[in-house]
């Protein structure tokens, strides 16, 4: 050649067993199931198929979090003695709707842990208006709750 | 007709309906091999310049032609087809290798063309040696036009073909390429 570029001797007979040997080894690992075999990794049978449907669930867990703390209110307000009337759009509750007095009395009584309704207080377009006295409400009541409602909720959605 | 211009038309129709049935692929498939090794070899060559890559290259590229042929719609030559990707895997092959050495793509070339002178596939003199240099040096189209045409021999038709550009834009880059480099080896 003009280029002045040489060739080791033999490199194009050779070339063909060379490329054939190379192709049987990448025509095997192509296969998906030597893929599955080399990686290591395995999944659970149908975990494809049921992909989508965890995807829906962790949707519905976002859902799950808001019942449940609209429960956890729903409880204190039993809790508290107060009735709830079926409501419209313009009747909606509000925590300033509660008595001070029937409020304060409680927390007094039973106390509230922080943590607890940090769920409610989350919750940017809750109409619930959070006195910070009201964080002081027995955990154990709540924790037993919201463990039942979870226990629905999932036997539901099964 | 040159020893590196492929064989085309009936023949070539005929190889390609070969490898696109179940039956006489891998005979076909052979047959293709030995017929477009060496071209396929000396241009992806004269794009990476050493050995070892070039033969990695066609490697690649003749698995590339064995996975996609069953859509080859035959809308171009089968020979201008596989000198396209050729391109291709050399193209991509240069861009990961000056990407992995942090390099331009003019450094590269450099860097490759400098390495010439320990590789010992390369028996070339220093007017061989100044002569790849002069071909660095140019536009990148014109490099490729020059390579497929002074040092593979491909007549301006099928280098038309294979790089989907017409005659006279090839031998417009082609004779400004040969000046720029007769011009750069003027004192040798």
């Amino acid at each position: 050649m003009k280029s002045g570029f040489k060739l080791p001797e033999d490199y194009m007979s050779d070339f063909k067993n060379r490329l054939n040997q190379r192709m049987e080894v990448e025509s095997k690992s192509y296969e998906s199931d030597d893929l599955k075999a080399s990686s290591g990794y395995r999944i659970p049978d149908a975990y494809f198929e049921k992909f989508k449907v965890d995807v829906v669930s962790n949707k519905s867990t976002e859902n799950k979090k808001l019942k449940i703390a609209i429960a956890a209110i729903a409880v204190l307000a039993i809790s508290l003695g107060i009735t709830f009337k079926p409501f419209t759009s313009s009747e909606q509750i509000n925590f300033s709707d509660l008595e001070d007095e029937q409020i304060n009395r409680y927390i007094d009584q039973q106390g509230i842990q922080d943590e607890v309704l940090d769920e409610y207080s989350s919750h940017q377009n809750s109409n619930f208006e959070l006195n910070d006295a009201i964080k002081k409400v027995d955990q154990k009541e709540i924790l037993n709750y919201f463990s039942d409602q979870l226990n629905d909720l999932y036997a539901y959605e099964e | 007709m040159s020893k590196n211009e492929p064989h085309i038309e009936e023949d070539e129709r005929l190889l390609v309906k070969r490898l696109q049935s179940e039956s006489d692929k891998q005979l076909a498939f052979d047959q293709l091999v030995d017929r477009y090794k060496e071209p396929l070899y000396w241009h992806i060559r004269h794009m990476v310049k050493h050995h070892e890559d070039a033969d990695d290259v066609l490697q690649n590229t003749f698995i590339k032609v064995f996975r996609y042929i069953d859509g080859f719609k035959a809308q171009s030559k089968l020979y201008s087809w596989m000198y396209r990707i050729a391109t291709n895997e050399s193209n991509t092959f240069l861009t990961k290798k000056a990407k992995r050495l942090k390099l331009s793509s003019q450094e590269l070339q450099d860097h490759l063309t400098e390495n010439l002178k320990s590789d010992p596939y390369f028996e070339g003199g220093a007017i061989e040696y100044q002569l790849h240099k002069a071909v660095d040096a140019l536009p990148e189209k014109q490099q490729l036009v020059f390579k497929m045409r002074y040092f593979q021999d491909l007549k301006f038709k099928q280098i038309s073909e294979i790089l989907n550009v017409s005659v006279t834009s090839l031998k417009t880059n082609y004779h400004h390429a040969q000046k720029k480099i007769k011009k750069q080896l003027g004192s040798y």
